[in-house]
């Protein structure tokens, strides 16, 4: 049966067509049950995405063939995309335990848990996508989601940031066809694997068609990965959107175009490594130095995250251009730091969203220095947020520590001028604690007369379950290093059953 | 009589494409800037139709297809969120609606 491989996104999309119909049929004040619902839904998945990938890494080691390939190479759910699949649906879950309590004094409460339903079926489907034509539908399913999230509450700070949000993601969906166009028109099929075949036989005057899609792609998902020249968007949208909204477009939209920009570049495009090895590398020093820069002088903390999140795409992105090394096995270690810091910036960045959304409900602002006594007033969602700050600037026992060092290691492992990746990282994560720090030195080391609060019930929960994670990963990281590790080598591997281990 | 080759469709599309970027770029009214969207995502479909042709198989008309419905439906909420927009701002014009710093 080959229906039993795809139980996740069945579920998904049953659960999101569901929470549509229970909608119709609920009294106003028992909305909140769809919350619940939904979160039934997407838990459901993760087991069964947690499962299914346990069991083909026990395959894997067993030395057995799984089947990767389905519907005539138009999904490829290797490992790679199972790992995908499982950093959306924790970011979906946590999202949505806090949504239940933040938009408790909402309307439209069925559209709002559908959509964020349909954004995940979408991303999964993102991640698993072996067509252009696939990839790209699935990436606009996801997009159009949020875009109708962003401006949830219809206020002026959300229809603003939607439509900025909606330009910029109208633009790059644009561009990024463009680049698809031309890459069918050169190998005349839209499967990713078979265009990896098709390139090296094609004639040496197609060259700087190949190369403009290139660039064309890397400029499209750059929008959507929020990359140093085209990241304007990202801050708006954050600081505009609801909190939690935030939480899901940090963590878990934003990953959905690395998964696609790497399957492209890595499988379809291996031939341009050098090139696009070369815009990665500079794109990465440059995003995360601007993204860092930048962050130092906000005072709203929405739009600081937003900052600091353009900085970490910035560490990804050098993780990705260090693929390009010459030197064997290197690039499997770059692919599993980025991925791995791919699932360490979705649990810290979506943790910081959600305490933002937590500390914004019970009225207080998102300026900084309306956190003033925090760790008082709040003391779970203070700590939270320590920790999650704190792991974003790499403390050691954290998470974010661990996908860094792991990342510094690629770079070192590499040699030559990728050296000076790593270096930058360094100097960035140290300019980077500066701004972490001084939320933390509000919430905890400054006078503030005001009364303890009482602390959203299901915020709290999740929050003390994502820091839970965070620790520890940085703390028992093997299996989760482990697993990003399975996840690069079925990358590599081009849908065969077979997998490296060293 | 002057052979018709994938040649002339490209130059087209990109002239196309760039009109769309353009008036993307400059357009004060958001109306506008949804036009110009579709405009964009308009000439993609001639590279693909163009290039379906040149290739000699059918996968391009259909991933025109899937852009025409694509198109279609953010057009759809794109144009919703502008009447949220307008419901709270009182105005489509995208150069007043700054709250946020650009």
């Amino acid at each position: 049966m080959v229906l039993e491989h795809f139980y996740p996104e069945i579920i998904i999309a049953f659960f999101a067509f569901a929470t549509l119909f229970i909608d119709i049929t609920l009294k106003k004040d028992h909305k909140d049950f769809l919350g619940y619902f939904s979160l039934a839904g997407i838990a459901l998945a993760l087991i069964s995405v947690i499962v299914q990938s346990i069991s083909t890494m026990a395959s894997y080691s067993a030395g057995k063939e799984v089947q990767v390939v389905f519907f005539n190479g138009m999904i490829y759910n290797d490992i790679f995309a199972m790992f995908f699949k499982v950093v959306f649906l924790v970011v979906a879950l946590f999202v949505v335990l806090a949504s239940v309590d933040y938009t408790r004094k909402d309307n439209y409460k069925g559209e709002y848990y559908s959509l964020i339903l349909f954004a995940t079926f979408g991303m999964m489907l993102v991640a698993m996508a072996g067509n252009l034509i696939l990839l790209f539908v699935s990436l606009e399913l996801a997009s159009i989601s949020t875009y109708a999230l962003t401006a949830f509450r219809k206020n002026k700070a959300n229809t603003e940031a939607a439509m900025k949000y909606f330009i910029i993601g109208a633009l790059s969906s644009g561009i990024i066809l463009f680049g698809m166009s031309i890459l069918y028109g050169v190998t005349g099929t839209t499967n990713i694997y078979e265009i990896a075949k098709i390139i090296p036989h094609v004639k040496d005057s197609f060259n700087s068609a190949l190369i403009l899609s290139v660039v064309l792609l890397i400029a499209g998902f750059g929008y959507k990965i929020a990359a140093f020249p085209f990241h304007m968007w990202a801050p708006d949208a954050y600081q505009g959107a609801p909190s939690t909204i935030s939480a899901f477009l940090a963590a878990a939209t934003k990953k959905m175009g690395f998964v696609a920009i790497i399957r492209i570049l890595v499988i379809a495009l291996p031939l341009y490594v050098s090139e696009w090895g070369v815009i990665f590398g500079v794109l990465g020093v440059l995003t995360m130095t601007v993204g860092n820069f930048s962050a130092l002088k906000q005072t709203n903390i929405k739009r600081m995250l937003a900052y600091s999140s353009i900085a970490q795409a910035g560490y990804i992105i050098a993780a990705i251009a260090v693929i390009s090394s010459t030197i064997p096995n290197v690039k499997y270690l770059a692919v599993a730091a980025a991925l791995l810091h791919i699932l360490t910036h979705a649990l810290m960045k979506g943790g910081a969203f959600i305490a933002v959304a937590g500390v914004s409900l019970l009225g207080i602002g998102t300026e900084i220095k309306n956190y003033r006594g925090l760790g008082k007033r709040m003391p779970v969602t203070a700590m939270a947020l320590t920790i999650f700050l704190l792991s974003l600037a790499g403390i050691p026992f954290f998470a974010g520590f661990i996908s860094k060092f792991l990342i510094l290691a690629a770079t070192v492992e590499a040699r030559g001028i990728y050296i000076w990746l790593g270096i930058f990282l360094v100097i960035n994560s140290v300019v980077s604690i500066y701004y972490y720090g001084r939320v933390i030195k509000y919430m905890y080391f400054e006078d503030f007369q005001g009364d303890k609060l009482k602390e959203p019930k299901l915020i709290a929960t999740s929050l003390v379950v994502l820091a839970f994670l965070v620790v520890l990963i940085g703390i028992a990281p093997q299996k989760f290093v482990h697993f990003s590790m399975y996840a690069a080598a079925s990358l590599f591997s081009h849908g065969h059953g077979v997998v490296m281990l060293h | 009589m002057i052979e018709v080759t994938v040649f002339y469709y490209l130059v087209l599309s990109v002239i196309i494409f760039s009109i769309g970027a353009y008036g993307m770029l400059s357009s004060k009214n958001g109306v506008r800037l949804l036009m110009s969207i579709e405009i964009m995502l308009n000439a993609v479909n001639i590279n693909l139709v163009a290039f379906s042709s040149f290739q000699g198989n059918l996968t391009g008309q259909v991933f025109a297809a899937f852009t025409i419905a694509i198109a279609a439906a953010e057009a759809t909420v794109g144009l919703a969120i502008l009447l949220a927009l307008y419901r709270s701002f009182g105005t489509v014009n995208l150069r007043k609606i700054s709250k946020m710093r650009w």
